[in-house]
């Protein structure tokens, strides 16, 4: 471990470490443009000079080019250094445009403050400015090349770092400049990295254009809601609206950077239309009266048809604290227990992978990031969990062999093996990989033509779709830190024992093998927590509303309407109650048809915690108090000149409070709800939980998968109860749809976003070229799929790198997927035809 | 005897100067039948001024309402469809304004100026309360020439690239000199 | 675009390689070789031969000096300006050459014949000034050498319109 002293104070580095690291830990901010810690060194600014004193090194260097070596003295203040990071900044700025107050980046700039620290206040040069001219990078981006100092931070993340080829460096000498080959979106989904990283108002976030300075805005640490990884975030809020959103360094999760998704996936918090008061049948009233309302038309029921009359609903966007509310009020008023998902399937899976994790097994992100070797299966990391395909950019980067088996086509932003193996024989593909990891450790003794059978063989694929794959079985042998991701989107449920049981055998003769389950909702690991056998699924539950004997329905933050594929039978059933209470912040379809609304709080209004995909419980702190925007309120034009003390608009309330203000309304003591407080409410509804009472929150979070306490957390993926066996291919020639998300368009939040909406694409369909042939379509072809609950259009694109026998299409709103009655679905060949023009 | 000729002495002159000062001009003026013509640089009444071309100056970056030390001054920055940078709404709380003069020291466009006119008094309060509408001026202030567009090298309908002051002209990316 | 036959070209140069992105330069410089410079269109369906995005190859076409974005003359004059071709006349050779053919520096004759860029040193500095005209240099040059050279380039090129 090599010591040094920096500015007369010693300190003790890991070797590797870098002089301009080593000063950061000393709290010594040594300046600097073009090192970041996420990306590296290059040495190309040359601001971050320091004098080395004594020791190894001598003389004037660049400290982010040096290691730390033992019996360096290093002088960050010393009289030559200063005098050349002045000259330094004073060169940097001699082409800087006389833009700063027009710059959105005039507040948070780095070479703001680098020029102001750097003593550079008067110009001296009076020659003439250089200047490019400006691309069109979309509708996220605002580009303005003059304000560049070439410090190749973008091109160095969006080529090294994000994998994406149509931004670089373009030209030589004095002209470099920064841009795509031609005008266009950039098609990277993590371009708004560059406006973090790019250290002077060459990026700019073109949604958030001229809306604030950094000083005027409420900053707070958040975390992203839009997928399961939970990234951490800064939400920035000012003028009661969510301004912003930032990546926020967090080294287990989403390290220095974000997706378009997260960070731009925001404006459904500030939308027009969010409902703010509360309606019962007899229009908008009082929070507190409509409370009142449901409680009494609540209290009816329960005492006429038995409290087993009255289900609860929630979903995988709720925070921790509203799941368990809604747990504990059911079963303190003898109700239904709660359910969190529309797919009965989908909540058997998230419960499966909640089971089948365990602090051995689940691995972060950044884990993914050091894997030597990834099996991914049933996963679509771009689109499922965008910043999980970066993650596995980073251990591609660092020499890892990188397998994805999957039906769909996949797009990674780096070179990976794809192996379309159907859905239907996905375990037995990873049972195979399982089982020929189990006989040979090392890889030695494993005959090539053996193991290419074998896959074949148990993965149903043609030996035409393999391509390198016994390479890959070696590279899985020899690797020392393998991981295993596994969708649970699209996946058969036995897929996920499955993967766990490959990561197991994995971990024999291994220090480590990890298992990370990509979930469907930021809180899916908590509705899996919380979910125990007592629901009876969805479908189950709109039965008993068909047949009377349930009469009264409570959904909080969620709406079925989008996300059940049985449309017109869901539409049908929620009329048939007596008693429909919706609690949310979105103005749903579902919202609409409530008898009583109750508006509630986003995570950015109220503080929430969110359990991510490895059981890390996070806390997303409030921003702002809530209330109508001023832009809103003042239409554009000043805010209304009136005296009022309160906040217009500030009637919602946290979807948990509401819970418990309709649980004490019904008899239920405060102490039992609210007077718990949050930590004890956790731990109640989820016993294993309750050693964590008390504790301070982390600025990571909380892994809630221990080490050395193995927790059962629910019973194991329960026997099938007859009712869902539906995953096998039923004979004879069928397609079976794939329902997939987008990175863009697909997710309930983000979908409603309106600079997310200019990016996303039209929804279109995708096959197999061979199925397209075969049914004589081609590319481009309008479909439609005629099905019993209605017909489906869309456009065709067809694909050579996907399985056979599957029809791709997005959960997208311009798409009619929900005329689908039922998942996994499987359609005859002859249902689907081309639309006569 | 003496003390009595020194006292009526004193009087008299006493009185003399005050007999004399009857005559004599005032130098006190009647406020507010007389108005006093105060320097150009007495800071009361804050205007937003107009640049030479007759546009809005200010472009609303908040420097003024950062460095008001009561937080009077509160806007909303948006841009014009030709690319400028303007207030959309501006609004400066004259019940709290302390006339400090440091939102004019902070403007990089000239754009907020100090007048002298400061018989801002209102009955209600909420009067005080002075929107962009009641702050712009038609003219330049005390700066008439600075026009920050002609110089700040972002595109405007007032110039393109490398057609402000000292520009040279945009890098051609293509070009096949070396 | 690019002339089918041109392609099969291409593709057989790029087959060579271990890796299809190494034959990047040589690929645009064959291109130029035919097509005189790299158009947009040339560009795109080069990288795509190569497998590389426009933008990755745009990046070594700005980078390269001899490889032209923009159209040039069928001979390209490019004139040393070097320290040693510096010391003996480069601009007296830049002057007369700009004033006899009517152009600036990095321009193209309206007849398309010319283009006048500079280069910094061809290794001729024993024959200083020199230039390099297309693939063939020529040193100690003189008013008198470069009108001769002018000449006889224009000639050559009615010489290959007539034929």
């Amino acid at each position: 471990m090599p010591r040094l002293i920096i500015d007369e104070r010693e300190i003790e580095v890991p070797p590797g470490t870098k002089v301009i690291d080593a000063a950061e830990r000393l709290g010594i901010l040594i300046p600097r443009f073009c090192y970041h810690e996420g990306l590296g060194a290059v040495g190309a600014c040359r601001m971050c000079a320091v004098q080395f004193v004594e020791g190894p090194v001598k003389g004037l260097q660049m400290s982010c080019m040096v290691d730390a070596q033992d019996g360096m003295v290093v002088s960050t203040s010393h009289e030559e250094a200063v005098e050349f990071r002045r000259f330094i900044i004073e060169c940097l700025m001699l082409n800087h445009p006389h833009d700063c107050p027009v710059c959105d980046e005039g507040g948070q700039c780095l070479l703001q403050d680098e020029t102001v620290s750097g003593g550079h206040g008067l110009r001296r040069y009076q020659g003439k400015k250089r200047t490019y001219r400006d691309q069109y990078l979309g509708e996220l981006i605002a580009h303005e090349m003059n304000r560049c100092i070439h410090c190749y931070r973008c091109s160095r993340f969006y080529q090294e770092f994000s994998g994406y080829r149509d931004l670089g460096p373009l030209q030589i000498a004095n002209r470099v400049f920064y841009g795509r080959f031609k005008d266009g979106p950039l098609e990277s989904p993590f371009s708004g990295n560059l406006v973090d990283i790019c250290p002077t108002g060459v990026y700019t976030d073109k949604p958030s254009r001229y809306k604030a300075r950094r000083w005027d805005l409420q900053r707070t640490p958040s975390v992203c809601i839009h997928c399961s990884l939970g990234c951490n975030t800064v939400a920035n809020a000012r003028y009661r609206e969510v301004v912003r959103v930032e990546a926020r360094f967090s080294g287990e999760v989403n390290g220095h950077f974000i997706c378009d998704r997260g960070r731009f996936g925001f404006p459904y918090t500030n939308l027009p239309g969010r409902p703010r008061t509360a309606r019962t049948a007899g229009g908008e009233c009082s929070q507190g009266e409509a409370v009142a309302a449901a409680a009494e038309k609540l209290r009816e029921i329960s005492s006429t048809f038995g409290p087993q009359a009255v289900a609860c609903f929630g979903s995988s966007r709720n925070s921790l604290e509203t799941q368990c509310m809604l747990k504990r009020i059911c079963r303190l008023q003898g109700w239904q227990v709660p359910g969190f998902f529309v797919d009965p399937a989908l909540e058997r899976r998230v419960r499966a992978a909640v089971s089948l994790l365990d602090a051995s097994a689940g691995v972060s992100m950044r884990e993914v990031e050091r894997a030597d070797c990834v099996v991914a299966a049933g996963v679509d990391p771009v689109n499922e969990a965008p910043m999980l395909a970066l993650a596995m950019r980073q251990a591609f980067r660092r020499g890892a062999e990188i397998l994805v088996a999957d039906p769909r086509p996949i797009f990674l932003p780096f070179p990976f093996i794809h192996v379309p193996v159907s859905m239907e024989r996905m375990d037995s593909f990873l049972e195979g990989l399982a089982r020929l990891a189990g006989e040979s450790s090392d890889g030695t003794g494993v005959r090539e033509a053996d193991l290419l059978s074998q896959i074949v063989q148990n993965g149903g694929l043609a030996s035409s779709d393999l391509p390198l794959p016994v390479s890959f079985c070696r590279a899985l042998f020899g690797s020392q830190n393998p991981v295993v991701l596994c969708g649970t989107e699209c996946v058969r449920e036995s897929t996920l024992p499955a993967a766990a049981a490959l990561a197991r055998d994995l971990r024999k003769g291994r220090d480590r093998a990890g298992l990370l389950y990509v979930l469907p909702g930021a809180n899916a690991f908590g509705a899996g927590l919380l979910n125990s056998q007592g629901h009876p699924g969805f479908s189950r539950l709109l039965e008993s509303v068909e047949s009377g004997s349930v009469r009264a329905l409570i959904v909080t933050e969620s709406d079925p309407l989008n996300d059940f594929c049985h449309r017109d039978r869901l539409l049908g059933t929620l009329g048939k109650l007596d008693l429909l209470v919706v609690m949310d912040f979105l103005d749903s379809e579902t919202a609409r048809m409530a008898h009583v609304f109750l508006p509630t709080t986003t995570h950015f209004e109220s503080g929430s915690c969110f359990v991510n995909h490895e059981g890390r419980l996070q806390y997303a702190e409030a921003v702002h108090h809530g209330g109508i925007p001023i832009e809103q309120a003042g239409g554009g034009s000043h805010p209304p000149r009136v005296y009022r003390g309160d906040i217009p608009g500030e009637g919602p309330k946290a979807a948990w409070v509401i819970l418990a203000e309709l649980g004490r309304t019904l008899g239920i003591p405060d102490r039992d709800l609210l007077g718990l407080g949050p930590w004890s409410l956790i731990g109640e509804e989820i016993p294993s939980l309750k050693r964590l009472e008390g504790t301070v929150f982390p600025p990571e979070g909380i892994r809630i998968l221990s080490d050395g306490d193995p927790v059962q957390w629910v019973q194991g993926p329960e026997a099938r109860d007859g009712e869902d066996d539906r995953g096998a291919v039923p004979p004879g020639d069928f397609f079976e749809i794939l329902l997939t998300h987008w990175t863009f368009g697909t997710e309930e939040l983000s979908s409603r976003s309106g600079p997310l909406q200019k990016v996303e694409k039209e929804p279109y369909g995708m096959m197999h070229s061979d199925d397209a042939r075969v049914l004589g379509f081609s590319e481009g072809d309008r479909i439609v799929l005629s099905l019993e609950g209605g017909q489906i259009r869309f456009r065709l694109s067809v694909a050579d790198r996907m399985g056979r026998g599957v029809l791709v299409l997005p959960r997208h709103r311009k798409l009619a997927w929900r005329n689908i009655p039922e998942m996994p679905c499987f359609v005859p060949r002859d249902r689907i035809r081309r639309e006569d023009s | 005897m003496k003390s009595l000729v020194e006292a009526a002495k004193a009087l008299a002159e006493g009185f003399a100067t005050t007999f004399n000062h009857l005559f004599r001009r005032p130098v006190t003026e009647e406020y507010p039948e007389v108005h006093r013509v105060l320097p150009a640089r007495t800071r009361a009444r804050i205007v937003l001024t107009l640049d030479p071309d007759g546009e809005e100056r200010c472009v609303a970056c908040y420097l003024c309402s950062a460095v008001c030390p009561v937080s009077c001054i509160s806007m909303q920055s948006a841009e014009k469809e030709d690319g400028r940078r303007y207030a959309s709404w501006f609004r400066i709380n004259f019940a709290r304004c302390i006339y400090c003069g440091l939102c004019e020291e902070a403007c990089p466009t000239s754009a907020i100026q100090l007048t002298p006119y400061f018989e801002t008094c209102e009955r209600d309060i909420l009067r005080l309360v002075y929107e962009k509408e009641d702050l712009l001026v038609q003219h330049q202030g005390k700066d008439k020439e600075y026009n920050f567009y002609k110089v700040a090298g972002v595109v405007t309908r007032l110039a393109g690239k490398g057609e402000h002051a000292r520009e040279e002209k945009p890098v051609n990316v293509k070009t096949n000199l070396p | 675009m690019l002339s089918d036959a041109l392609k099969e070209t291409l593709r057989g140069k790029i087959a060579q390689g271990e890796h299809p992105r190494e034959h990047a330069v040589d690929v645009m410089l064959e291109i130029q070789k035919r097509c005189g410079y790299m158009s947009d269109e040339a560009m795109e369906e080069a990288a795509t031969l190569l497998g590389m995005s426009p933008l990755e190859l745009e990046e070594l076409a700005t980078f390269y000096d001899h490889i032209y974005r923009e159209p040039v003359g069928k001979y390209v004059i490019r004139v040393c300006d070097s320290a040693v071709c510096w010391m003996h006349g480069h601009l007296s050779v830049v002057d007369h050459l700009t004033s006899l053919l009517g152009i600036g520096m990095g321009e193209t004759t309206p007849d398309g014949l010319f283009t006048v860029l500079p280069v910094c040193c061809l290794g001729y500095c024993d024959r200083a000034p020199a230039m390099m005209i297309n693939q063939r240099i020529f040193g100690q040059l003189t008013p008198e050498k470069i009108d001769r050279v002018i000449r006889r380039l224009r000639e050559e090129a009615s010489f290959d319109e007539a034929e």
